[in-house]
């Protein structure tokens, strides 16, 4: 039961850290490419 | 007097509107209901008070944090 | 020609008849209570059919064995709905909300948990039930809460439980309203519950809605290679969704080709289950499994929310955790629902969703990890 452990363990471990990379990329996406003036989006922030 | 703005939790349709312009409402009562992922969320008065501008109408869209009410306590 | 190739009710079996029985019980279910009626009829319709006696739809070049070789074994249909959920799915709530992924990816320990308790209760340890390692793996895919990976782990395994498996994952997807709501309120505080969480949100570029999906792909699959096949289709048919210039492709992904598919599968997946594979103790067991896989999901999402909710400083509602399984959109309108209900004032159901998508991903992701980690430990 072991070589079960490892595997729990090593199959979260891989699943947090592809997604803790997917929330980089998000963050980064939603930085770079987040809602300006020129993009569809029809609400504009209160202090704009 | 302290007014109080309620806005929409979620992206959605308008389905019915019970509240009414000027008249006074209590905390609880139902001020609309909103569809958002094809459920059904009823929207109340987060206090009593009277109703001071209801800017929506029955199959209206509405984003998120759209004023659906504002309420004057 | 001998009597017995020409009647064939001389040829029944009370096994086969059993499973006659059993599909007409899907069929049922699927048309009396609703549930899930879009798998469960053509699935009932599938058992029935291969266990007709001297019917020889499952024999060699019989129609359910050519969709069995063509569909299901080369992993192909589950993949191609995919491409439909993909196109179905909007990502915008998680992309607003990018620290939702985490309860997504905690919801998976239901699949470990679960595959950990299976190898226990099998070869690992009791050896009660005949569990190898893949079947233990197999079985615990069913708190993925996703029917296509659940197909697609197991038919690359090649456990031998895989229909039941199938279809215990589609059943207790129906049957989330009922699992997780009770978990919910155990594990949390009353005033946990009644945490409001603010309704704005940023929004997200059009830009971002096109890029995620690329993205996605590229970093999914460089560190879970194995979850490209399932990352890739979901993620292509979310490109159709978001590319604003292929509508009609998504609606084609959305509809006729999900339709189609789902109607072969469901019909396939159904004509796996012979009297021999499906009328043993273990499956018993996995129904079982199923529900473990289930409620241990949503038990470590919901922890894992109730940790965000003390790392926020008290500004996330644990609730959404349990929304970290992917069952779409089912969990997300139950976290809504029990919000609602401590709460008048309290709607989750954008923060929930937000974590219900993560939960897709997360489960594509656990499905892939979980297939490159077997050959190192099986």
């Amino acid at each position: 039961m072991l070589h079960a452990t490892w595997f729990v363990l090593a199959g979260m471990g891989i699943v947090f850290l592809t997604l803790g990379l997917l929330v980089l990329v998000m963050s980064g996406l939603n930085r770079w490419f987040g809602p300006g003036p020129q993009t569809k989006q029809t609400k504009k922030p209160r202090n704009a | 007097m302290a007014e109080q703005i309620v806005e929409a939790p979620a992206p959605g349709k308008i389905l019915k509107v019970f509240a009414e312009v000027g008249k006074p409402i209590a905390e609880g009562d139902r001020i609309c209901m909103l569809e958002a992922l094809k459920m059904e969320l009823p929207i109340v008065a987060p206090v009593s008070g009277t109703v001071r501008a209801l800017p929506i109408a029955p199959g209206q869209s509405v984003e998120a944090g759209d004023p659906l009410a504002v309420i004057e306590g | 020609m001998p009597d017995n190739e020409f009647l064939g009710v001389l040829a029944l079996t009370w096994q086969a008849a059993v499973m006659l029985g059993l599909g007409g019980l899907l069929i049922y279910l699927g048309i009396a209570k609703q549930v899930e009626p879009v798998l469960l009829v053509p699935i009932g319709a599938g058992v029935i059919l291969a266990n007709i006696p001297l019917g020889g739809l499952t024999e060699p070049g019989g129609l359910l064995a050519v969709l069995r070789a063509a569909g299901i074994e080369t992993e192909l249909f589950p993949l191609l709905i995919f491409i439909g959920v993909g196109a179905m799915i909007d990502f915008g709530s998680l992309l607003e909300r990018p620290y939702t992924v985490f309860l997504g990816a905690a919801a998976q320990f239901g699949i470990f948990g679960t595959f950990f308790l299976a190898y226990f209760l099998g070869d690992g340890g009791l050896r009660l039930f005949d569990f190898s390692f893949k079947d233990a793996v197999s079985i615990g895919i069913i708190g993925s809460a996703d029917g296509p990976t659940s197909i697609y782990v197991a038919t690359v395994l090649g456990s031998k439980y895989a229909a039941s498996i199938v279809v215990a994952a589609y059943s207790y997807m129906a049957l989330v309203p009922i699992i997780q709501p009770p978990i919910m309120r155990a594990l949390t505080t009353d005033a946990e519950r009644r945490l409001t969480m603010p309704a704005r949100a940023r929004g997200v570029s059009r830009r971002t809605r096109v890029l995620f999906p690329v993205v996605t792909i590229v970093v999914v699959g460089l560190i879970a290679p194995k979850a490209t096949p399932l990352i890739g289709t979901l993620m292509f048919g979310n490109l159709l969704r978001e590319s604003g210039v292929l509508e009609r492709l998504s609606q084609a992904a959305q509809n006729e080709m999900t339709n189609i598919v789902t109607i072969l599968l469901g019909l396939t997946v159904g004509g796996m289950m012979s009297a021999a594979d499906f009328l043993r103790p273990e499956t018993i067991m996995i129904y079982v499994m199923g529900v473990v896989a289930f409620a241990a999901g949503t038990a470590a999402g919901l922890v894992f929310g109730k940790v965000m909710y003390v790392a926020s400083g008290k500004r996330i509602n644990p609730l959404i955790g349990a929304a970290g399984i992917s069952a779409f959109p089912m969990c997300a309108r139950v976290v809504q629902k029990v919000g609602l209900e401590a709460n008048p004032h309290n709607h989750l159901i954008m923060h929930a969703a937000g974590a219900n998508t993560a939960g897709q991903i997360a489960s594509v992701v656990a499905g892939g990890a979980a297939l490159a980690l077997v050959p190192f430990f099986a």
